[in-house]
């Protein structure tokens, strides 16, 4: 079982990962449609959640992920079972 | 609510190659929005051509464009002509995807419920759909190798090696195609894709109404 900490810190690393951006500047505020360089950059992140963490998301819930909290809470609640 | 349409008037097909031209600057793919090397206006403008459009009342989010292939050959041609013809020869009907732009987020200052990623995989559904409706066997993309995994889970596979392409600023490309038989054949099979949103993207059916612009 993971905390949401921890949850937190791996979203924002596989972020960092994935559009080569400084991770002390990512914050669960950031949008990630503006981290990501472009439409497809951000698709691929998407997808790169469901690889890592070996889960299918539903589309209507992935669609609606617009920052890096929406995606840890997402995560949190769906793969792990915990709340912040 | 999105709706998407194929651009038909040449005040859609201006909006279409504005937006292009806007993504594709701040993208790095065209260096100023009056430097169009990229041929944008002229390939949206090709009767073989179908741009289609997503929007949400006046405003356009986003526009992708299938060039259908004829004697005057496909955009990407110009660097990967003697890998295309081993499937012109095949007797294969090829068409390539280009002018793919979402900007969705400028929309309302983001207060539509609507995000770039469902905008990206309708525009890329109602163009696979109208290629399987046109008997395109193979769809072809000119990608950036940073994209290859997206293309790659799409069911695409990779059949030219990475050139420096002149229509987008000398960017780095490679060519990767995807067989629509093949890929509509394994899902009618109920061999799925492996992530939700390519699922859907192929799951997604478009309004009849949408392909009463497709000429054939």
């Amino acid at each position: 079982m993971k905390s949401y900490d921890e949850i937190v810190s791996e979203v924002k690393e596989l972020i960092a990962l994935k559009f080569n951006f400084p991770l002390e500047e990512i914050q669960p505020s950031s949008n990630i449609s503006t981290l990501a360089k472009d439409s497809i950059q951000l698709f691929e992140l998407l997808l790169s959640f469901e690889q890592y963490y070996q889960m299918e998301a539903a589309y209507e819930d992935v669609v609606q992920m617009h920052t890096v909290e929406d995606v840890t809470k997402y995560l949190a609640k769906n793969k792990y079972g915990v709340t912040q | 609510m999105i709706q998407y349409k194929i651009a038909t008037t040449v005040t859609e097909k201006e909006s279409a190659i504005s937006l292009v031209k806007g993504v594709y600057v701040r993208e790095g793919y065209l260096k100023s929005a009056s430097d169009d090397v990229a041929s944008i206006s002229d390939y949206i403008n090709l009767p073989e051509a179908v741009t289609v459009l997503a929007q949400e009342g006046d405003f356009l989010g986003g526009t992708i464009t299938m060039v259908l292939d004829s004697s005057g050959g496909l955009p990407m041609d110009i660097i990967y002509r003697a890998e295309l013809s081993e499937f012109r020869s095949g007797g294969h009907k090829l068409a390539e995807v280009c002018q793919f732009a979402v900007d969705w987020d400028l929309h309302d200052d983001g207060a539509s419920k609507h995000s770039n990623p469902e905008v990206s995989l309708g525009l890329l559904s109602h163009v696979i759909h109208s290629a399987i409706r046109c008997d395109v066997t193979h769809l072809c993309f000119t990608i950036n190798p940073k994209h290859a995994g997206f293309y790659q889970s799409m069911g695409c596979v990779q059949i030219g090696g990475e050139k420096e392409y002149p229509l987008v600023n000398s960017a780095p490309a490679l060519a990767f195609m995807l067989d629509l038989k093949a890929i509509v054949g394994s899902i009618n099979e109920g061999v799925m894709p492996k992530f939700s949103l390519i699922k859907k993207m192929y799951d997604f059916k478009p309004a009849e109404s949408f392909f009463d612009k497709l000429s054939n």
